[in-house]
């Protein structure tokens, strides 16, 4: 990435390191979704698939709209995101400030959810204009391949990493960066954080409250053979550690980044010998009116226990925080399988 | 011979207006350069938004080439021993730098093997280079040695460096970046691979794909922490990921047989002359007693293999290179 001087995308777009413990360092993201935005964007310009002034569309109500919303606004970039009534309304205007267009979806699927419908919608939209590109975060492997340079920043500073710690929804950042960082130490450990109900690791879709990490449709850039280790995190225990997080270390982040925390400082207190690195994907401004709220909170955040229950099957871990030992199981069908016949 | 013995012999230097003298004496100058083993790391990188190919050389200061010049008075007459093209093609691209209008003549002893991608050629050009600035008391600054020595060579190494650690763009013949001024504390358990050296200007450049250029700037990265910080073990890592990343372009069969042998032994790392013929096993040398020991059961395993020419050298000595310059 360039280091010289740049646009607000170039300048924020490296994660700020920060010590949050005598062996546990913090990578602290303004918005770590500007890294794959911008490895893929520039790669589609360099293979022609996207013009100057070209048209961009892809399904997204969270961060990955805003990183597409930032390159698109410094680049002069056409783009449409299709999100669902479910957003909210800051967030839109700070997307539609940068002029990007909102495509809301307003019929949910026949079971509920809006994801379906918002695929279709780009379909739909790509019909209509062949010639737009389409990221494709969850499937594109650029994403995942983009976090070289994140590893490279963590390697420029810190040498070989023994643990990296972080969440999972597309599982672009952590699939990549720890591919990348195993170059230079085949052994790390890669601890995967997700919450209760999303199909990544295992166990059945439902309802989750905590939003960023996890999914309800299985992400093709998910390398399940990266993880050693699996974490569910209940929405209110990321709260609780986002604000403890906040509390003791004055880094404002949101509520994945909270909740990989809480799980790294476990990690680095179990294991002082061991390097220990945790992605903290966004800051905390889009939570103000949640976690960083005192009557949300008070109504929804609840403390953690100190210790996790490790969990033999993901089916077992449906609440509570939960460890299960995933050791690199290259996917989670044989599991769901004997977990069904228990 | 040895360093110490080169300095002795070298005839004093004598200036052009040696006012006490009535026939000045032909100027005389000395130049030495050492060897490599080949590349720790080598690839393509992002440097300042450009794509550069570039390396880290391995030095093995053990081995050297020097050059005595004597100034000749008729301009244009470069003599040589037979076969060193590229070192008259050096005098003269010297001499002309330095707006000399004379010949000279050049002697070279050198004792780093030839066509096994170890830098021999390269430094009987720096050593060339170096006398000829010498005989008029000059010592060249290395970005000058390094212009000259692509100019009469097309590619070179970064073997005119001594006393830093270069990211060197090789077929530029500039530094990209100084790593650090020594290479950590490393002994090396060299030997020849059983395969031809390969010309590294004749070869076409590898085109790497974008998953190994991404990969190669977080080696880049690692090089960097690793000679910053003096890591050894970190530097081992370093040289096996980027001899691995060059299997797709010029294979050497033994490396996995390599990689096991080198982790049973403690080794930090394999480390492949990236288009030449040698490879070494990286053992730390923090502890040199520890790290002797463990080599010389290496080279029982190596033995095993069919490899009992293997011999040890220690590549951070290398600043002590570079003769009176
Ligand atoms: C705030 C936040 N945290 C974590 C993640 C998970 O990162 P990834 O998609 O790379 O798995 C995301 C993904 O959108 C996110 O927006």
């Amino acid at each position: 990435m360039n280091r010289g001087l740049g646009n607000y995308s170039d300048a924020i777009a490296l994660p700020k390191l920060i010590k949050l413990g005598p062996n546990l360092i913090g990578a602290a993201f303004s918005l770590m979704k500007l890294v794959p935005a911008r490895y893929i964007l520039h790669k589609a310009t360099e293979t022609g698939q996207l013009e100057a002034g070209g048209k961009i569309v892809e399904t997204t109500s969270g961060t990955f709209g805003l990183a597409l919303a930032i390159e698109s606004a410094l680049h002069g970039w056409d783009l449409t995101l299709v999100s669902d009534p479910v957003i909210d309304a800051q967030f839109a205007s700070r997307l539609a400030g940068m002029g990007a267009r909102l495509d809301i979806v307003t019929e949910p699927a026949p079971g509920g959810g809006y994801q379906q419908p918002r695929i279709d919608r780009v379909e739909e939209l790509l019909k209509e204009y062949p010639e737009a590109f389409c990221p494709q975060q969850y499937t594109n492997p650029d994403n995942p391949r983009s976090y070289a340079v994140v590893a490279e920043h963590l390697v420029d500073s810190l040498g070989a990493v023994d643990t990296l710690i972080g969440p999972v929804g597309s599982g672009g950042s952590m699939s990549g960066t720890a591919r990348f960082l195993r170059q230079v130490n085949s052994d790390m450990l890669a601890v995967g954080v997700d919450t209760h109900h999303s199909v990544i690791f295992g166990q059945p879709d439902g309802p989750r409250a905590l939003r960023g990490l996890g999914n309800s449709l299985m992400p093709a850039n998910v390398d399940h053979s990266t993880f050693d280790e699996v974490h569910w995190i209940s929405n209110g225990h990321a709260a609780h550690a986002t604000r403890g997080l906040h509390r003791s270390h004055a880094a404002f982040m949101g509520p994945t980044s909270g909740a990989a925390y809480f799980v790294a400082a476990w990690h680095a207190r179990a294991h002082p010998d061991r390097l220990h690195v945790v992605m903290l994907p966004d800051e905390g401004h889009r939570y103000h009116a949640t976690v960083y709220d005192d009557e949300w909170f008070a109504a929804n955040a609840e403390a953690p226990p100190d210790e996790p229950r490790t969990v033999g099957s993901p089916l077992e871990g449906l609440r509570d925080w939960c460890r299960f030992e995933w050791n690199r199981r290259p996917s989670p069908a044989e599991l769901t399988a004997v977990g069904a016949a228990q | 011979m040895t360093l110490l013995a080169a300095e002795t012999t070298t005839t004093p230097r004598t200036t052009w207006n040696a006012p006490d003298r009535a026939e000045p004496a032909a100027p005389v100058g000395h130049g030495i350069c050492g060897g490599h083993h080949g590349e720790i790391l080598q690839g393509a990188f992002r440097v300042a938004g450009e794509e550069v190919r570039a390396l880290i050389t391995l030095p093995m200061p053990d081995k050297t080439a020097e050059a005595t010049v004597r100034i000749l008075p008729e301009p244009g007459k470069i003599s040589v021993p037979a076969g060193k093209t590229k070192a008259a093609a050096a005098a003269r691209l010297t001499l002309g730098h330095l707006g000399l209008d004379s010949g000279c003549e050049i002697s070279l002893r050198n004792d780093i093997p030839a066509s096994l991608g170890m830098g021999s050629s390269t430094a009987d050009v720096v050593a060339t280079i170096r006398a000829v600035g010498d005989s008029v008391g000059q010592r060249l600054p290395g970005a000058v040695v390094a212009r000259l020595a692509v100019e009469a060579e097309t590619a070179a190494d970064s073997i005119m460096y001594p006393g830093s650690v270069p990211l060197f763009a090789h077929r530029e013949g500039r530094i990209l970046e100084t790593l650090g001024p020594e290479l950590p504390p490393l002994l090396v358990l060299g030997f020849k691979l059983d395969v031809a050296g390969i010309d590294t200007l004749e070869m076409r450049p590898a085109r790497y794909t974008r998953e190994e250029k991404a990969r190669l700037g977080v080696l880049l990265a690692a090089a960097r922490h690793a000679i910053g910080t003096g890591d050894p073990v970190l530097l081992g890592k370093v040289a096996s990921a980027s001899a691995a990343v060059n299997q797709r372009f010029i294979e050497r069969p033994l490396l996995p047989e390599l990689t096991r042998l080198a982790r049973r032994a403690g080794a930090v790392g394999v480390q492949i002359a990236h288009s030449g013929s040698v490879a070494g096993v990286l053992f730390d040398a923090r502890e040199p007693l520890r790290a002797a020991g463990a080599a010389s059961r290496c080279r029982d395993e190596l033995s095993r293999l069919g490899i009992d020419q293997a011999y040890l050298f220690s590549p951070y000595e290398n600043y002590r290179q570079g003769g009176r310059q």
